[in-house]
Order: structure tokens, then sequence, then C-alpha cells
């Protein structure tokens, strides 16, 4: 079973995601940027799915800190954010996000097709 | 308030006019379930509004596809539950409102509860129910101290689990709420963190007897 790594600071959108993915992923959550990057090499995920609105280092932030990481800097992440605005799909690439999901996740088709897109390119 | 998308079928002059004078709703207008159902999958309302007549064809035709299934569809007419075809067009707008409010709630509630059965309805229900309150004190404390950066935070934690839960207004209000924080206008807030706080007690009576209802 292949493993995702949720980084969301919202507990219920953390079982949210987990109730729509363990069926197919195993899932480890983090609540932070900080934990996350402590614990992303040891934790070995194959994707990460990474909330751009966290409190302190931001998910654009940890995407920098995850890049620079040689143990990391292959790994695809997946932008989840609620701050859905024209031309924030382009920002969120070119900044080095895999893909991107916007929140609410009111059709999980979208989430789980980005997903199995990016785990079998692998 | 953020403006919702609203598609009106097969409607009326009457319906056309109570509609106009609501201006909440971003409105498309469609006379075949055809074309109707075109423009569900392209725009993605936030509900359908059809008159009595014309309602089994275009329910039929959105359930037959994914991606509109889950579009709520409310129907015009006298009969219990229905929305009146015109009238008064405060009360048109205002009823229209918590018609839209109590369909949403019932298809987020129905939608986690099919995701991941009752016991996962009952913590997403109670995670929103014990968070809230901590999330709309942080917002009037932020709002209160002019610290928009934390009623920045507090409205977009709260906006996201109001929106799992169908919780439109409470979700809307905390849009306005981030948007204007975050723009540099956050004495702007002040006067919509009291609605917020109605708004969240009404949610949570509402996801409350849902809880309740649980089996």
């Amino acid at each position: 079973m292949k493993k995702i790594a949720v980084v969301e600071d919202n507990p219920d959108n953390r079982l949210l995601v987990r109730a729509l993915l363990e069926d197919e992923y195993e899932i480890t959550e983090y609540e932070a940027g900080a934990s996350a990057l402590a614990g992303l090499p040891e934790d070995k995920p194959d994707l990460v799915l990474l909330d751009i609105s966290l409190p302190g280092m931001d998910g654009t932030e940890v995407l920098r800190h995850i890049r620079a990481d040689a143990r990391l800097s292959a790994l695809p992440v997946i932008a989840l954010t609620a701050h859905a605005m024209s031309g924030d799909r382009d920002k969120y690439l070119a900044a080095g996000f895999n893909d991107y999901v916007t929140k609410p996740i009111v059709d999980e088709d979208l989430l789980l097709t980005a997903i199995e897109r990016l785990l079998s390119s692998e | 308030m953020a403006i919702r998308k609203l598609l009106l079928a097969d409607a009326d002059d009457a319906v056309r006019a109570a509609l106009e004078s609501v201006d909440s709703w971003h409105t498309f207008q469609a006379v075949e379930p055809a074309e109707a159902l075109a423009i569900c999958e392209a725009e993605r309302p936030d509900v359908v509004l059809v008159c009595a007549n014309h309602d089994g064809a275009l329910c039929q035709l959105l359930q037959g596809k994914r991606a509109t299934a889950r579009i709520p569809v409310l129907l015009l007419g006298t009969g219990a539950g229905q929305l009146p075809r015109a009238g008064d067009p405060d009360s048109f707008g205002l009823r229209l409102r918590s018609l839209f409010e109590a369909v949403k709630l019932d298809g987020a509630v129905a939608r986690l509860h099919e995701l991941g059965g009752v016991t996962f309805v009952r913590e997403m229900i109670d995670l929103f129910l014990s968070h809230g309150p901590t999330r709309l004190e942080a917002a009037r404390r932020g709002e209160q101290a002019g610290d928009w950066p934390a009623v920045e935070q507090a409205a977009h934690s709260l906006k996201s689990s109001a929106a799992n839960l169908g919780a439109v207004s409470v979700q809307d209000l905390c849009d306005r709420i981030e948007s204007l924080a975050m723009s540099g206008r956050g004495p702007e807030t002040s006067p919509l963190i009291a609605p917020l706080e109605e708004a969240f007690a009404a949610a949570k009576d509402g996801l409350q007897a849902k809880r309740d209802a649980l089996p």
C-alpha cells in the first residue's frame, strides 16, 4: 500500500482526507510544517498533500524546504488550498508543486485522480 | 457575502422578477432540461431552481452525471417545502436562502455518511462544534485588538470546517471576513462578527439535530 502524508492544521480536514483515502493508501498526518519536515525523511511517503494556509510556516515555505532537502526533493507534492483564484494553479505549479486541489473537497474524484496520476508516473 | 451561483430552469416572468431583486445570487437561466444540464456541467451552480412542471426530466439528467448529481434542486411551487413562485421579494429571498441552507446541510451530512459511516459523521460534527467557538472567539478578540492576521486565520479555519459540513452562511461570512482582513480592510470586518456568531449558532442547532437523529 502506498503511503500519503497529509500536512493540514484543521483536524476535520485531516479526518476527511483520511476517510477519502484510507481504503487505498496508508495515511500519516502532520499538523504543522515544522513537524512534517522533521518527520517526512523517516516516514518516507510516496506523496504529500500540503495545505497552503498553515499557521507559522506556510505551505509554500514547507515546499521550499522539501525541494531543498536531498532526501525529500523528488517527492510529489499536491497543494491543498481554499484560496481559489484564477491563475492560482499556474502560480502553485511554478512554485514547484506537482498539482493543486482546491478545498473544500466537494468532488473527491478530482483529488483521487490527481493522486493516481502522480503515483503512476513515478 | 460571497456570491453563489443559481440556475433558474424554465422559470416564468414572476419568478425571474422576484429573483432579480435578490442580489446575493449570480443567476444563470435555461429553458430546456438539456440546456440546464450543460450549464450545470460548465458552471457548477450551488443550487438549481426549477418549476414544478419541469422537474422530473432535469433531476434525472443531473442525477445521471457524477459531476452534477450533488447539485441541490429546489422546486418552485405552492406546496409545503416548496418555494413560493412570487410575492414579496424580501420574503422570497429569505425563504430561498433558508431552503438553500437546509438543503446544503442535508447534502453535506448525507455525503459524509456515505463516505465514512455514522461514526465519521459524528466525529466531523463534533470537531466543528468544539473548534467553532474557539475560532469565533479568536476572530472576536482579533477584531477588538485590530489584529487582522489573527482574524484572517480564524476565519480561514472556520470557513474550511463550515464548508465540509454544508454550513453555507458560516462559510460565506468567513470568506468575506477573510478577504477583507487579508486585503488591508480589517476594520470592515467588525459589523460581520455578530452575524457570524449568529450564523454559527444556527448551524450548530441544525447539526446538533442531525447528530441526534443519527442511528
